[in-house]
């Protein structure tokens, strides 16, 4: 048996149109018989017959199109029948014949198509493989922007002859950019190049600076800039606008608070909520500290309930999570509610009306191991109060000097809506419950 | 075929009215006053010969034609119809004489001695060239139309300077006559007396443009304007292009210069197994070209010397069944160039870019898996 | 409204809406009347428009190239064939002395017109003188303009926008594609300058040009799979050359590989590296790749496809720029440094 393919019969083609049979199956033919009539791009040509023999089968039907490198003709040239052989034709060479043969066997490469143009360049009878890749169907690509047919499936990649180690996308280049000299130079001497102060134009580091880098006393930029977004953009904005606007006045008072911490230490209360409940019983005394100065209108809103502001530092800015209705809470309520703030507000969970509806605050600005600091009012807040760092200090109690568990507390307010009596008598106030809480028992 | 022009020096041109014949078309021999005195020799054996290599030229044709059917070649350029005005002046050339063809010289390739394993490979897309050529004495085929004609001139000058009496044959087609590479070589081997021979096969047509495309004069006027003298043939017929070649051959070696035959002719095939004909001509011409096929005239001939043709007609056979046999052998066992032989004879040694360039793609063939 | 075409019916499209749209417009060629062109390119063209109008040229390059200078002298824009690449060289002189300097030695006061239309390129398993990429000898000259296409779509409007230009254009039609198919939608009006990205990608820039593009989209599709975004960028154009594109894609991938058919001694690859090494110096992470053919005379084409630009051995250069594992690595050569 013998199979044959239909070869180019045009420098090349793809394919081509069997017009006409002369021959049927069962007949006999000789060597260059003509058998068929076969269209090509370019013309109709006779197909004479590669073999003396029987055609056994005929692959095509007359008006059927072919593809170039696909099977068109069985022959039986011994006489016996018999199985059908391979496509491979006794004419070609064998892959191994030739020390050439590999690059252009299509599972060598890998692709399909690069096949079928082989095949279609090439003898088909020699290119027996190809004709899978001739039978695919054809499918469209899209390559992001536009797309492509391709022909004989998609196109992949041929086996390379190691183990292909899977590709890392590099980091983001940084903005600095250097000639390559440098760039080993930097590399030589394992120094980021991003890393180093870029002298030249657009973010080029010179041979200088890598050479300066490290070596020199820090060449730090003088300055950068960073593009602000999102909650510190908000921030910024609030915090000018409250200090442009609001005359603000603070007022100190160091407070001994051994026994609220105590306190703290003994009970499921954190000295933070235990803070709170002093300063909610002093807003009671001094209501006021929770009302709000319209400029607009020169009223003075104030309000029902104290709402508690806490204020809470996360990765992406500064947060104050209100504690609405704080007057009615106990101490462990104020603990539970502080907590849940500060997590919810690291999570960036907080619903908006959490985020805008305080009229007082709390910064516990002591967990930065500072003793206080003239606080920013939360805009539309009349009063903030900075809890300084718990320290153990000499203190006089008693009629002795001992050491005492000390804290700073700080009120900055609106002098619009405060003065310095109110406002001292306030922190007065929250002074003498965390000095001695049991005092809370007669507010 | 009538004048349009008048000749500068008729003199200069033989065959104009009527193409130099000495064979008629039913097999009589025609007395040429021209041609006669080059054929006193040519006997019953001698045509014998002439006739066993036309049909072997045809075979070697046919079956070349057969194998670029089935995939063996890629591509072949027929020559049916042509065999007489290639084996006349072929079988007129000494060895030692070159031939500087196009890429349809089959006939003289064959009858210089062409080793068949090596010829297949160039229309197989193996190689480009098909012979030693100065082992055949015959340029590689040429396939920019008329380049080669010029080559003939160059070779011929250079024969005359080194006092030799070897001759160069220039053969190229109707359409060549068109290229300024043909024009100027006519200039030159004018100018210079080169021996150079050449040989137009007006064949009719360049792929589909018929002659009156290229010329509105007999293709052997124009040399005329040269001053170089022409012959206008009966390219059908084998014994006139054998004794219209004899002259030229003889005149250049003589210091006569160079002579200018048309061989009036047809391409009874395609331009090559990817035209179509079709598309520009008229089965009934091919056909009356058909009726005067330059072997048939020959059989008759013989027939009428009285040869005996069966045992003639058997001998041919035998022979061209032996070429044929040895043609499908060839192309259908023929070893494929190697990848690395790219990179081989572009200079005399190997240069470094090159060398670098193989390595590189012995390395690429490498790192696909499976090879090597 | 858009139809599906092969690369050799839209260009024979392009010639037919020229013929109809311009009555200057004639075509001269060898076999491209009755024949319809040996590629059957201009196929029906002479029957519909004449034989005055689509003119069967003698066989003479350099004349098919003089004489429609002459011709554009009266308003004629002539679309000339030379029928294969290999066979423009008689025309050289007429080309590169004649046709590309009219324009500038008559300060701008007479010009050439002139479409010069060339099958080009290989893969078609053909014979010599018949797979060549002679683009870059016309890239050289000043005054010529000389342009690609890679689809069929590419094929009809840059063909139309060389016949309506002013300034002689080479327009070098992919022949390996001639009977690739496309949607065509005529449309659709393309310059001669400007390079496309046909496809985006992060990582490695590949530039090509003709019938090399669609071998460059392969890859790309091919190096999706590994997770390497390509971008491909069809040139178009090769001369003038659209180096500002290019530049501006390296400047974000930091990674070029050029590749076309034609040797890689003195060509587009060497052009186009260049510049772009003179314009983005800083901004390339690898030293540019190149795959070309070899600096060998085009070779027999049963070993053609080792010397065409393939798939595999575009992104091996795309590995090599990656700073990947190539098939270059440990590459000893003897003698070299």
């Amino acid at each position: 048996m013998k199979t044959f393919l239909l070869p180019d019969l045009g420098e090349g083609l793809t394919e081509s149109e069997v017009v006409a049979w002369r021959v049927a199956e069962g007949d006999t033919v000789e060597l260059n018989q003509p058998l068929a009539d076969i269209e090509t791009a370019k013309a109709v040509v006779e197909l004479p017959s590669p073999y003396a023999g029987v055609i056994s089968k005929l692959h095509a039907g007359e008006g059927e199109t072919v593809a170039v490198g696909a099977p068109l003709i069985e022959f039986d040239v011994d006489g016996t029948g018999g199985a059908p052989a391979a496509p491979a034709d006794e004419a070609a060479p064998s892959p191994e014949a030739g020390p050439v043969a590999t690059p252009e066997a299509p599972e060598a490469t890998g692709e399909q198509a690069e096949a079928e143009e082989r095949s279609a360049a090439a003898p088909a009878a020699e290119e027996p493989a190809a004709t899978d890749g001739a039978e695919a169907k054809p499918e469209k690509v899209q390559v992001l922007v536009g797309s492509i047919t391709v022909h004989g499936g998609k196109p992949v990649r041929a086996k390379r002859a190691w183990e292909v180690e899977p590709f890392v996308r590099e980091e983001k280049r940084g903005p600095n950019r250097a000639m390559p000299p440098v760039r080993k130079l930097a590399k030589d001497r394992g120094i980021d190049l991003q890393a180093v102060r870029a002298s030249g134009a657009d973010g080029l580091v010179t041979r200088a600076d890598v050479e300066g880098h490290g070596s020199a006393p820090v060449a730090a930029p003088a300055s950068t800039r960073e593009k602000v977004t999102g909650l510190r953009k908000h921030t910024a904005a609030a915090m000018t606008q409250s200090a442009l606007t609001v005359p603000h006045a603070a007022t100190f008072h160091q407070v001994d608070v051994t026994e609220t911490l105590a306190l703290a230490k003994a009970g499921d209360a954190s000295f933070l909520a235990l803070a709170a409940r002093a300063i909610l019983l002093a807003a009671k005394r001094w209501p006021d500290v929770t009302a709000s100065f319209h400029a607009d209108t020169n009223e003075l809103e104030r309000f029902a309930h104290v709402n508690l502001g806490i204020a809470v530092s996360t990765d992406r800015g500064l947060v104050v999570a209100s504690i609405d209705e704080a007057e009615a809470m106990d101490a462990s309520a104020l603990t539970a509610a502080i907590k849940d703030r500060a997590v919810r507000a690291r999570e960036g969970s907080l619903s908006m009306a959490e985020l805008t509806s305080s009229n007082i605050t709390i910064s516990n600005v002591g967990v930065f191991g500072v003793d206080g600091g003239i606080p920013i009012l939360n805009p539309g807040e009349s009063a903030i109060i900075a809890l300084g760092a718990i320290r153990r200090l000499p203190w006089e109690h008693e009629g002795q000097v001992v050491l005492r568990d000390v804290c700073t507390v700080t009120v900055s307010f609106d002098h619009r809506v405060l003065d310095g009596r109110e406002a001292a008598g306030f922190l007065a106030d929250i002074a003498a419950v965390l000095e001695r809480p049991a005092l809370a028992l007669a507010r | 075929m009538s004048l349009t022009m008048p000749a500068p020096d008729p003199q200069l041109a033989l065959g104009l009215d009527h193409p130099l014949r000495v064979l008629d078309l039913d097999g009589s021999r025609l007395p040429s006053d021209v041609l006669d005195p080059h054929l006193t020799d040519v006997d019953e054996t001698a045509l014998t010969n002439l006739y066993v290599d036309m049909v072997r030229v045809r075979r070697l044709d046919t079956e070349a034609f057969a194998l670029t059917r089935q995939g063996h070649l890629v591509l072949w350029p027929p020559l049916l119809g042509q065999e007489a005005a290639q084996v006349g002046p072929a079988r007129a050339l000494r060895q030692s004489d070159w031939v500087f063809g196009s890429y349809r010289e089959h006939g003289f390739a064959l009858l210089k001695g062409v080793d068949l394993a090596e010829f297949a490979r160039v229309w197989k897309a193996y190689a480009h060239g098909g012979w030693d050529p100065h082992e055949i004495t015959m340029a590689p085929a040429q396939i920019i139309i008329g380049a080669q004609s010029l080559h003939a001139t160059g070779f011929a000058m250079a024969s005359k300077m080194d006092e030799s009496d070897d001759v160069a044959l220039a053969c190229f087609g109707d359409g060549a006559t068109s290229e300024g590479d043909v024009n100027e070589a006519l200039v030159w081997a004018s100018a210079f007396q080169a021996p150079v021979v050449f040989l137009c096969q007006n064949n009719q047509y360049a792929i589909s443009e018929p002659v009156r495309v290229q010329s509105g004069t007999p293709l052997a006027l124009r040399p005329t304007g040269f001053g170089i003298p022409s012959m206008r043939v009966d390219g059908n017929d084998v014994l006139a292009m054998h004794a219209a070649a004899r002259i030229a051959f003889e005149r250049a070696r003589s210091g006569g210069g160079p002579t200018f035959i048309e061989a009036v002719t047809y391409r009874r095939g395609p331009h090559t197994t990817t035209d179509d004909p079709k598309r520009y001509r008229d089965e009934a011409e091919v056909e009356a070209w058909t009726a005067k096929d330059p072997i048939e005239r020959v059989e008759r001939a013989l027939a009428a010397m009285g040869a005996n043709m069966d045992a003639v007609r058997e001998e041919a056979r035998i022979r061209a069944d032996e070429l044929a046999k040895e043609l499908r052998h060839a192309a259908e066992h023929a070893e494929p160039p190697t990848v690395d032989s790219i990179f081989d004879h572009v200079y005399a040694q190997p240069t470094k870019r090159l060398e670098r360039q193989r390595a590189e793609h012995r390395a690429f063939t490498a790192s696909i898996e499976g090879n090597r | 409204m858009t139809e599906t075409l092969t690369l050799a019916k839209a260009v024979n499209a392009a010639l037919a809406d020229s013929l109809e749209g311009d009555d200057r417009v004639l075509l001269m060629g060898e076999d491209i009347g009755q024949l319809g062109g040996v590629f059957r390119v201009t196929d029906g063209l002479q029957a519909r428009f004449g034989t005055q109008r689509v003119i069967d040229a003698p066989l003479a390059e350099s004349a098919i190239i003089g004489t429609a200078i002459g011709m554009g002298y009266r308003g004629f824009r002539v679309v000339a064939e030379i029928q294969f690449d290999g066979f423009i060289y008689p025309a050289f002189d007429q080309i590169v002395a004649q046709v590309a300097k009219l324009r500038y030695r008559s300060k701008g006061r007479a010009s050439v017109p002139l479409t010069i239309r060339v099958p080009y390129g290989g893969a078609i398993g053909s014979v010599e003188h018949h797979s060549e990429s002679p683009e870059a000898y016309f890239a050289h000259t000043a005054g010529l303009r000389v342009v690609t296409a890679s689809t069929p779509q590419e094929a009809y409007s840059t063909l139309r926008a060389a016949i309506a230009s002013d300034d002689p254009v080479l327009f070098f039609e992919p022949k390996g594609k001639y009977y690739m198919k496309g949607e065509v939608d005529r449309t659709v009006v393309r310059d001669l300058e400007t390079a496309s990205i046909v496809a985006q990608g992060r990582d490695v820039t590949i530039a090509a040009y003709g019938p090399t593009v669609e071998t460059a989209m392969r890859a790309a599709i091919a190096a999706a799979d590994e997770g390497i975004e390509v971008e491909v960028i069809d040139l178009r154009a090769i001369s003038p050359l659209d180096v500002d594109t290019v530049v501006d894609s390296v400047r974000r991938t930091g990674r070029l590989v050029v590749a076309h058919e034609a040797p890689g001694e003195g060509s587009v690859s060497s052009e186009l590296i260049t510049s772009v090494v003179e314009r983005a110096f800083s901004s390339l992470e690898a030293a540019p790749a190149r795959v070309t053919g070899y600096d060998t005379p085009y070779p027999p084409s049963a070993v053609e496809h080792d010397y065409l630009p393939s798939l595999d051995r575009l992104l091996d250069a795309v590995d090599r720029t990656l700073g990947r594992r190539s098939s270059r690595d440990g590459l000893v050569l003897e003698g070299a440094r």
